[in-house]
């Protein structure tokens, strides 16, 4: 009879441990990189994409690149650091890629898994609403505005932080920021109108 | 004017910035899995390493029997071609049939009889899959090969920028997919992942991941239902083999015994699969000896037989409501010392009999003999198991701790959770959820899910009990779990009305 032997993982290995593991080909070190970090990946990629359908296959595509990115990592950031580049990357290829604005609003059933679960009817209709807009507006506007947009105004990023996460100067990214505000505010002002 | 509309966008910003849109733990699973399918498949490119050599064939307990020889019985697997079906399992649904069925595939067509699952890979990239009765066949080139459903609910997985340019047709309608996972029948599309276009006499209508379609109602689209997702995520999570895999057909004694690849189930016995050479597989079957088999070079039936009265009888102590019944034949007792499998066979005997102070006392003799990992772990975990029946949470903890191999990983780990919970302990429901994510495919991820939901209840978590009480309530349980799953779901809806108002 042959003993198995125990789990490789330590129970608390830090992200650094981890990623060092998953290097050498360990699934399970990577699974459990994925376990901490999914719901940040997908809070993110959320709120740049919006709720749509392929954001499951966007979040395994981050997860990929991250494991395919690993040898290239050397710990100057913290691994969330990194690994929210990819995200914003990934998120920027699929807008690109998708090539298509919205021309229907959301429906409640994409936007309901979004609001928290313990906040009354009323205030979940006016969340719908409020999120139907925002995500109808920023639908509009190009990828590279949008994301630029979300990093800084949504996620509080400086425009430092956001030049090194979307991959340009602190000057451009705030082009974008400021080109983005005004379509925004001349967006939700034209449905203000076609509300009215 | 400007201002107001300044501060309204900063205002839907914030409303953006609190969006938290979390996996559930299922989905959280379901991602994991996929996640690592895709990972296996990014390396399987690489020569696998671990092997070392035939010697590793089989055998993992002494009692254990596995006879490895050419193959007799009829071999499912097409031969292959430019453009071929090549089924990579084939299985009962439910296990003792005893034979297999033969000419399930003729390479270009697959026909799957009543009661039967079958997986099976269409040249690389495209994975198909169905319950039977089912029927499909398959034409075209590899680059723009095209599926013809004549009969049946077909589960397809089609790897996107491979550059192929599926077609699937039904009698009704038809259906382009350039990478994604989605089932289709006669009537009705089912997509999980990426998007499809049907085309039926109505009009051409494209559908989203998450969205199902029925022919009788071709203009309107309705949510994926939840039992096409965990359908469609079963199929994604059982790989499909590399171009280097070859099959093995797994039949013994008993028949209906579990086939496993690490945590994941792959089919019940007897079962006919494809799998890369040197993949490692476990036989289960309740109250028999657990056997690892290591998949060969070249095609073989394994045939098995799990021993009955083994010592090492892991099965029974995962599920530790379900006792035993006594063996009927006497064991024969060597006039030497008792060994480890003696006493561990007393002990079985006395659970049985319901003297668990006696079982006690030959599980410690057990560990005091020593010599034999996998029993001694058995040990622990069964007299953890009655240290928390008896109420001493810190001696089931401690034998807890003491488990060192993976042979009892899975029912360990639960029962980590239960002590947890008897103890009160503010991280117990988050326990279960940890358990069901390092064992995804476990027999007892259903209870672990109801458990965790009534334990979140219990702490007046109802927010995060709420779904998975949901859920819960729709599976079969144990009575008293069920019961107890019921009594919060009220309550907890009551709670959530009561907070609305």
């Amino acid at each position: 009879m042959t003993a198995v032997p125990a789990p490789k993982l330590p129970a608390a290995s830090d992200d650094e441990t981890l990623v060092a593991a998953a290097r050498t080909g360990d699934h399970d070190a990577f699974a459990e990189l994925f376990r901490r970090h999914a719901d940040q990946v997908r809070a993110r990629i959320t709120r740049i994409v919006g709720p749509v359908a392929e954001r499951d296959d966007l979040i395994q595509q981050t997860f990929l690149r991250l494991y395919q990115s690993l040898r290239d990592y050397r710990g100057a950031c913290a691994l969330p650091t990194f690994l929210h580049r990819i995200t914003v990357t990934t998120a920027l290829d699929h807008l690109r890629s998708a090539r298509r604005r919205l021309t229907e609003p959301l429906p409640d059933e994409a936007l309901d898994p979004l609001l928290a679960v313990e906040i009354n009817e009323t205030a979940r209709a006016q969340a719908r609403e409020d999120l139907r807009a925002l995500f109808f507006a920023l639908g509009q506007l190009s990828p590279k505005k949008r994301v630029a947009f979300l990093v800084v105004a949504v996620e509080g990023m400086s425009l430092t932080e956001a030049a090194d996460v979307v991959g340009a100067s602190a000057a451009t990214v705030k082009q974008r920021v400021l080109a983005a505000r005004r379509e925004l505010v001349d967006l939700l002002a034209k449905a203000e109108v076609a509300h009215v | 004017m400007s201002d107001r509309r300044e501060q309204e966008l900063d205002r839907l910003c914030g409303v953006l910035a609190r969006v938290d849109d979390r996996h559930s733990d299922l989905g959280r699973s379901r991602a994991e899995a996929r996640l690592r399918k895709a990972l296996r498949t990014a390396v399987s490119r690489r020569p696998i390493s671990a092997l070392t050599g035939a010697s590793t064939l089989a055998v993992a307990l002494a009692t254990i029997v596995i006879i490895v020889r050419p193959s007799p019985i009829p071999d499912a697997v097409a031969p292959a071609t430019a453009l071929a079906l090549r089924p990579y399992v084939v299985a009962p649904t439910t296990g003792g049939i005893a034979s297999f069925v033969q000419g399930i595939a003729d390479g270009a067509s697959l026909d799957v009889p009543d009661g039967w699952l079958v997986r099976a890979s269409v040249n690389d990239g495209i994975t198909v899959g169905a319950v039977g009765p089912a029927r499909v066949s398959v034409t075209g080139t590899a680059r723009e090969p095209e599926l013809r459903v004549d009969r049946g609910r077909w589960l397809v997985e089609v790897t996107p920028n491979r550059g192929i340019h599926l077609r699937i047709s039904t009698p009704t309608f038809a259906v382009a997919v350039i990478g994604t996972l989605f089932s289709v029948d006669a009537s009705e599309v089912a997509v999980r992942h990426g998007r499809v276009r049907v085309s039926a006499p109505g009009g051409t209508t494209e559908i989203d991941g998450g969205f199902r379609w029925r022919a009788s109602a071709s203009t309107t689209l309705e949510p994926l239902d939840d039992e096409s997702a965990a359908a469609l995520d079963a199929h994604a999570a059982a790989s499909s083999p590399s171009a280097g895999a070859v099959t093995v057909a797994i039949v013994g004694e008993p028949a209906g015994a579990e086939i496993w690849q690490d945590a994941r189930r792959l089919a019940v016995t007897p079962a006919s699969l494809r799998l890369a050479a040197g993949t490692r597989l476990a036989l289960t079957a309740p109250g028999r000896a657990r056997a690892t088999i290591v998949v060969p070079a070249t095609r073989t039936t394994i045939a098995y037989s799990l021993a009955a009265d083994d010592a090492a009888d892991v099965t029974r102590l995962r599920a530790s409501r379900q006792r035993p019944t006594p063996s009927t034949t006497p064991a024969s007792r060597p006039a030497a010392a008792p060994t480890p499998r003696d006493l561990y066979r007393d002990a079985d005997r006395a659970l049985a009999a319901g003297d668990r102070d006696g079982a006690r006392a030959a599980l410690r003799s057990v560990l005091s003999v020593g010599g034999d990992d996998t029993l001694m772990d058995a040990a622990r975990l069964d007299l953890a198991n009655l240290a928390l029946e008896s109420g001493d949470r810190a001696a089931a903890r401690r034998y807890l701790d003491e488990v060192r191999g993976d042979a009892v990983a899975e029912p360990a780990a639960r029962l980590r959770c239960r002590v947890a919970v008897a103890s009160f302990d503010r991280n117990a429901a988050d326990c279960f959820a940890a358990f069901r994510a390092r064992f995804p495919a476990s027999p007892h991820a259903a209870e672990a899910m109801a458990e965790e939901a009534v334990t979140r209840a219990d702490q007046n978590d109802c927010a995060r009990a709420l779904p998975l009480l949901d859920n819960a309530a729709s599976l079969s349980l144990p009575a008293d779990l069920r019961d107890a799953v019921h009594a919060r779901l009220s309550r907890c809806r009551s709670s959530r009305t009561s907070d609305g108002q």
